[in-house]
């Protein structure tokens, strides 16, 4: 019945279409691309455009014969065309997967399986690799890099205040500690300064707290993996940090969303991902930046670490006599040491582990940082990791709103987790 | 001022030709019409009427725009009842609506006034003043309106001068609307050079004849220029107003597409746009759309009824 | 002496006004990390780089994104001049069944917002295979489909008195020639203002090309190594 409705709609939508072809006879450069062209879609900023640019061309001249047709944006447009384009059922044979999409994106059968393709090589993947690569059990997405939650600090700030981050071990990393450590930092601090910035809603740091609290971001079953306590618990180690002055309010880092051209020289500590130390260290060149893995709770939940695929797929609908070319380029993607060495390290450490090591060749100091933190947590037990499930794609903005409420004192911080709660699953229920 | 010389005075200088004949014959100004309107027509069945008409069957479906589209009858109608951030953005869009449009064609409206009467340097003023709207939609409107009224913005640096303290005032969830209102208004280029080029439209014969009838020029901007203008006025305050329930992306590019803080500049479309693009329920946002544009073509509707009490046409017979 | 007030003020309410517009050029010339922690309008460093690499920013110089952007500019205001004009004139003149309707369905286009049209447009070109075109940016154009200026030229038609081609068609001059030699002539202040605004805003507009024309330029995409 699916298919009736979509037949009228199409049918609706062409009516019009067939009477335009009528008036006006025109040819498409355009159409599906053949066996020797490609389509291959990311975003990012123009420095990451010119980078992929420079790869695709080498891949092209890899691949005699072959044309590659870039389609890039940065990341609000790219989710914005690639939405139109697969309503119209026009989407690029190779795309980057927009993390709230994944599921989405599987759920309408955008990703071709990729264990068939002759052209692509998986054997640098081990299979428990490669299992947890599977969505639903099928092997339809590959990492192009893999991204943790991270902790990234002021090394300069450190040493002119002549302090010490509480040590890297499970005995002193913990987030009472650095709580406390901020918390005294602030108080001596040179005016303007703060401890941390105000960054609740980021959601690799806060998927790292549930899963050290035993819960999950979203489960196996396209649920939530997380009750209002750990989120109360969550926004409430925030707003110690906030009441003590030891964090930025949201009028002085301009929103909920801290950007960091705007905190980043007024905060000693930072919470985001491991790979943002690459694009965002060189923002501030006077300063010289570290970066660890997460603070843990003294009773963590065992195998707690995780990393974040980000990933790459092939278009279900592509041509059958692209499916090979597309295999080709998937590979160059994942796979081929060139590839690395133009596009560098700003979307995160590769996921192979011979990419890896690899990387430390290509990698600037800032970006070594990043891949020991990713190594040291990958080296570590890990429980699976789902994926947000269609429907969730809106979780960050109520998220947002539940931190704005909290931290401008407009609900108390077990009523907004609530909330947060409540919201989230109606937006779950309205999707399925 | 009377009513009557404010509407009526124009045709006064003029020889009246009301003949009951109407030349040329109604059938063939029937015929010239649809000449005229060809491309108009054309464009109405292939580029308009396809997509309005596919819209209207979406707001019936549930469509995630990944999937077919289902029809669910009026359950889209239906949730926008109770959901409260669609209540949210209708309130936020109202009060945008009624203090930013009145405010922006009164600043567009004194100036065009000003710079019209024999203004020296009138091409180099309006040029300035047109420049904010040519930014007044670009991304780096993000960061001016940050530079402006921001935690450490000149707003707030000036009231330091004087002793106050102030808070971001984007970050404000009781100030940050008034800031979207405040670049509305600072973007008044738009109508302002379409009332300049409506006093620029009217005939200096009109200006003559009421000067030989003795009128100096303040009865002459009454009597003339208002009524003659007023058309344009009237254009401005509808397209204006259509744009103001529609108001997106200054919205959308100051508060990063989140209509934050706390929804306090969810304007509908923002709004809408969360529903169709990010949640994927392209059925809910057609639905809306479609109530927007009831409400819209209401307005309009009141407009155009409450036009005959004070917009003044050359061609009214 | 009331000039001379009257200019300062002016001047005065100008500075106002642009500052932000001064503030925004001053930056354009400061290194990328002082934009934000370095308000005030005079720099501590100058540098001509942010130009150099935004002029190059996508590979190819800017100057071809700008003869694009130019290309569609200049062809979308011959569209809405043309078309615009001809139906506003149907509309604000002369007498016909429809016209109120036809009227009516101008405003309603403009009160849906764009993005739940999107989809079924976008769906509609790719079924007539235009995407990768300039169709899609440029036939709407050339259909009188942007009724901003419709609606514009019909309000400035109607501020013609009625008597001036009424005379027209006394002499024998029937609607084609009325409309070529006295409304189009008199409504140049109309007409002048809607290229601009056509102008302004099709080089403003970052959806349309970016839905209709991925791949950034159709004919330079492309690396053909051998062959």
């Amino acid at each position: 019945m699916d298919h009736l409705n979509r037949r009228r709609f199409m049918q609706l939508v062409g009516l019009g279409a067939l009477g335009a072809a009528g008036t006006t006879a025109l040819t498409a450069c355009g159409g599906g691309s053949g066996g020797n062209s490609i389509r291959y879609a990311w975003w990012g900023d123009t420095v990451r455009q010119q980078k992929y640019t420079a790869a695709l061309e080498a891949f092209a001249q890899q691949n005699p014969g072959v044309e590659v047709r870039p389609e890039f944006a940065d990341y609000d447009a790219f989710q914005e065309r690639i939405t139109v384009q697969t309503a119209g059922r026009d989407v690029p044979d190779v795309f980057w997967i927009p993390s709230p999409h994944v599921m989405s994106y599987h759920d309408a059968g955008l990703y071709r399986r990729l264990d068939d393709i002759p052209s692509l090589d998986l054997s640098a993947f081990s299979a428990a690799q490669l299992d947890s690569f599977k969505i639903d059990g099928e092997l339809n997405t590959l990492p192009r890099s893999v991204l943790t939650a991270a902790v990234r600090f002021n090394q300069t700030f450190l040493d002119e205040a002549g302090a010490q981050l509480p040590a890297d071990d499970a005995q002193n990393w913990t987030w009472d500690r650095l709580s406390e450590f901020l918390i005294d930092y602030s108080r001596d601090a040179p005016p303007g300064r703060k401890g941390i910035h105000y960054n609740a809603q980021t959601d690799l740091c806060f998927e790292a707290w549930l899963r050290q609290h035993g819960q999950d971001l979203w489960t196996a079953d396209g649920r939530m993996g997380f009750d209002a306590a750990a989120l109360a618990g969550w926004f409430e180690w925030w707003e110690v940090l906030r009441r003590a002055g030891a964090a930025t309010n949201l009028s002085e880092q301009e929103g909920a969303q801290p950007e960091w051209p705007v905190v980043g020289d007024k905060v000693l500590v930072t919470f985001g991902n491991s790979n943002h130390i690459a694009d965002e260290a060189p923002m501030f060149p006077d300063y010289e930046f570290g970066l660890r893995p997460m603070p843990v709770l003294p009773d963590a939940a065992a195998g707690h670490r995780f990393g974040y695929l980000s990933r790459i797929a092939v278009y279900q609908g592509i041509d059958d006599e692209s499916v090979d070319l597309a295999g080709r380029l998937v590979q160059f993607n994942i796979n081929d040491p060139q590839m690395l060495q133009l596009v560098g390290l700003s979307v995160g450490a590769p996921a192979n582990p011979a990419m890896l090591r690899a990387a430390y060749d290509v990698a600037n100091e800032d970006e070594k940082k990043m891949l020991a933190v990713v190594e040291r947590e990958l080296a570590e037990e890990q429980k699976p990791r789902y994926e947000a499930p269609a429907g969730s794609g809106t979780w960050r903005s109520i998220m947002t709103r539940g931190v704005e409420e909290v931290a401008l004192e407009r609900a108390s911080v077990s009523d907004a987790a609530a909330r947060v709660i409540a919201d989230i699953d109606r937006e779950l229920g309205q999707a399925s | 001022m009377s009513h009557d010389t404010l509407v009526r005075p124009a045709a006064q200088g003029l020889p009246e030709q009301r003949g009951r004949r109407r030349p040329p014959s109604f059938r063939r100004q029937g015929r010239a019409a649809h000449v005229f309107l060809l491309p108009f027509l054309l464009g109405l069945v292939l580029i308009t009427a396809v997509p309005l008409l596919a819209s209207l069957y979406l707001s019936f479906t549930d469509y995630d725009l990944l999937h077919d589209p289902e029809l669910i009858g009026l359950d889209n109608f239906r949730r926008m009842v109770e959901d409260e951030r669609f209540w949210a953005s209708v309130g936020v869009t109202l009060r945008y609506v009624l203090v930013s449009v009145p405010l922006q064609l009164a600043f567009a409206l004194l100036l065009a006034v000003v710079l019209d009467r024999g203004m020296r340097g009138l091409a180099l003023y309006r040029s300035a003043f047109y420049l904010p709207s040519l930014l007044g939609s670009s991304v780096a409107v993000a960061i001016l309106w940050r530079q402006l009224f921001g935690h450490e913005g000149l707003v707030n640096s000036v009231l330091g001068w004087f002793g106050v303290t102030g808070e971001s005032w984007l970050q404000n969830p009781d100030t940050a609307l008034s800031t979207l209102v405040v670049l509305n208004v600072w973007t008044f280029g738009s109508p302002m050079i379409i009332f300049l080029a409506g006093l620029r439209q009217i005939p200096e014969e009109l200006y003559e004849a009421a000067r030989v009838d003795g009128a100096g020029r303040v009865r002459q901007f009454w009597s003339v220029t208002v009524p003659l203008l007023t058309p344009i006025v009237f254009f401005n305050l509808v397209l204006q107003t259509i744009g103001a329930f529609q108001a997106f992306t200054q919205a959308h590019i100051i508060s990063s597409g989140q209509g934050g803080p706390l929804d306090s500049t969810l304007f509908y479309t923002l709004y809408l746009y969360q529903q169709g693009f990010q949640s994927f329920n392209m059925g809910y946002a057609s639905a809306m759309a479609w109530v927007l544009l009831l409400v819209i073509a209401v307005v309009t509707a009141g407009h155009f009824l409450l036009s005959r009490y004070w917009v003044f046409y050359g061609d009214e017979r | 002496m009331r000039a001379a007030v009257r200019h300062v003020v002016m001047c005065a309410f100008v500075l106002v006004m642009i500052y932000p517009l001064i503030w925004m050029v001053a930056s354009s010339f400061k290194p990328g990390n002082l934009v934000l922690s370095e308000p005030g309008l005079i720099p501590s460093e100058v540098t001509f780089q942010n130009y150099r690499d935004g002029w190059n920013a996508l590979d190819e110089p800017f100057s071809l994104f700008f003869l694009n952007s130019l290309m569609v500019s200049v062809g979308s205001i011959v569209g809405n001049l043309v078309s615009c004009s001809l139906a506003a004139y149907a509309l604000a003149r002369l007498e016909f069944r429809g016209r109120r309707l036809y009227f009516a369905i101008t405003l309603v286009s403009v009160m849906l917002p764009l993005h739940v049209l999107v989809v079924p447009q976008y769906i509609f070109f790719s079924q007539l295979g235009m995407v990768n075109t300039y169709f899609p940016l440029l036939l709407p154009k050339f259909l009188a489909t942007d009724a901003f200026f419709t609606f514009l030229m019909v309000q400035f038609i109607r501020t013609i008195p009625r008597e001036l081609d009424a005379a027209a068609w006394v002499d024998g001059a029937g609607p084609f020639r009325t409309f070529w030699s006295i409304i189009l002539p008199l409504m140049t202040p109309a007409l002048v203002t809607s290229a601009i605004f056509t102008f302004i805003w099709t080089w403003n507009d970052f959806f349309t090309p970016l839905i209709y024309l991925p791949p950034p330029r159709c004919s330079r995409c492309r690396w053909r190594s051998t062959r």
